[in-house]
């Protein structure tokens, strides 16, 4: 029995979605079924499993933080939703619209297929990210998302930190050299926001990419080392008595 | 239990009682003796520490240091650091030399802000403007110090939470694994 894409001679590519509120979750499947007639690859939505191989993973921009660390490994196509207005290619806004599906939807086809004629039949490819910066040969470096660790060289001028929100962004990016996801994630922030903060601070030349291992970076206010030798339990410990601090203080 | 500090620093006058008492859930204790210093115009001033302290929901208490801010009891600000989770420096905007005030607590602190967290707050700039909070950046920049600088009324509780907040952000990234 032959499926409607194959019918049309379209190949099929499988996606999964990850993040997403049930509604939006729905409201994109629902869209990538009506656009199906006219994308120009076939998309088949399929439950994650561990160990699934997936050619393209749809996330929120929350879940951004915790694939990272995956996606450096796997080199997964992956597109991002955010509640915010995206800047730039790999990254859709809620709520989502049609015509900007079917163009991110082929664009992404083309790159995951471009990259799998290049591989032999038997292999399982996984697909470096454009959204993630990852760039392979035979691909186009597309950039998203910085993955490269950012941290301050100096304190920034009072004037780029008026809002308490850049604030707590820049106090953030005074310490260990953090990802614009992960810095988007722990100052409960939106990846635009933070790209936005990090496009002036880099104006401002204060901030830097930080590619050397953390033990190897400036020692500044925070002795790396001492707390490499920490153990996970007092790790563990400290975050929690941290956490119970922002409770008490109203945080 | 588990019990830990945060500890106040800065000169004479800078507001360590009141930052205390902005967050302390006892009325802090502290020792003031009559000011006996004519360069400092206060009746009163701190030549101990002062004493507050936070009860969390397990019962563990975090105790609030204000260190005392005279250059002689500087022996006191090594014993007071140890097992600190971190320090919040307060400048008085209106002394005479406040720059080089914040360089004494850079050396005296050195350790713990090397090992832990660090916020630097700048008061009464209302009406002393200068040095300006990119003057105290540069000072930090040139020591090798990248951490959250400010202005800051302690009059104002509120402000204090923040002070508190930044620390915590600081400490909360020293915890979070790095990928």
């Amino acid at each position: 029995m032959t499926t409607l894409a194959e019918n049309l001679g379209k190949k099929t590519l499988r996606f999964s979605v990850e993040g997403l509120s049930p509604r939006d979750e729905l409201l994109l499947k629902s869209l990538v079924r009506i656009l199906d007639h006219r994308t120009e690859y076939s998309w088949q939505c399929i439950s994650e499993r561990i160990g699934e191989q997936v050619d393209l993973r749809v996330v929120s921009e929350r879940s951004v933080v915790n694939i990272e660390p995956r996606l450096a490994a796997n080199f997964q196509a992956v597109l991002i939703i955010t509640s915010a207005q995206p800047a730039e290619v790999g990254v859709l806004a809620l709520p989502l619209r049609a015509d900007l599906l079917e163009q991110e939807l082929n664009r992404q086809g083309r790159l995951i297929c471009g990259k799998q004629d290049q591989l032999p039949d038997h292999a399982a490819p996984s697909i470096p990210s454009p959204a993630l910066s990852i760039v392979q040969p035979g691909f186009e470096p597309v950039r998203i998302l910085n993955t490269s660790p950012l941290r301050l060289n100096r304190w920034p001028p009072i004037a780029l930190l008026n809002s308490s929100a850049k604030l707590k962004m820049a106090t953030l990016l005074s310490g260990k050299p953090i990802t614009v996801a992960q810095l988007a994630d722990r100052a409960n922030q939106t990846l635009s926001l933070c790209n936005d903060f990090i496009a002036e601070l880099r104006r401002a030349n204060l901030v830097v990419e930080d590619l050397v291992p953390v033990t190897a970076m400036r020692i500044n206010l925070h002795s790396e080392e001492s707390e490499e030798n920490k153990s996970p339990e007092i790790m563990n410990a400290t975050r929690g008595l941290l956490s119970r601090i922002r409770v008490r203080l109203g945080l | 239990m588990n019990e830990h500090k945060i500890l106040f620093t800065g000169v004479t006058g800078a507001g360590k009682t009141t930052a205390i008492s902005a967050v302390s859930e006892i009325t802090p204790i502290s020792t003031e003796v009559r000011n006996t210093d004519s360069g400092v115009s206060k009746r009163m001033t701190t030549v101990g520490l002062d004493y507050g302290e936070i009860t969390l929901d397990n019962g563990e208490k975090i105790r609030l240091y204000g260190t005392p801010g005279q250059k002689r009891f500087d022996f006191m600000w090594a014993i007071l650091s140890r097992g600190a989770l971190g320090l919040i420096i307060l400048i008085d905007n209106s002394q005479v030399d406040p720059l080089s005030d914040l360089d004494t607590y850079l050396t005296g602190f050195e350790q713990l802000i090397k090992e832990t967290a660090c916020v630097v707050a700048i008061g009464r700039t209302e009406t002393h403007p200068e040095p300006s909070v990119e003057q105290f950046a540069d000072l930090l920049d040139s020591r090798g110090v990248i951490c959250p600088v400010l202005p800051c009324d302690v009059r104002d509780p509120p402000q204090v939470i923040q002070l508190l907040e930044l620390l915590l952000l600081q400490l909360e990234t020293k915890t979070q694994d790095v990928s």
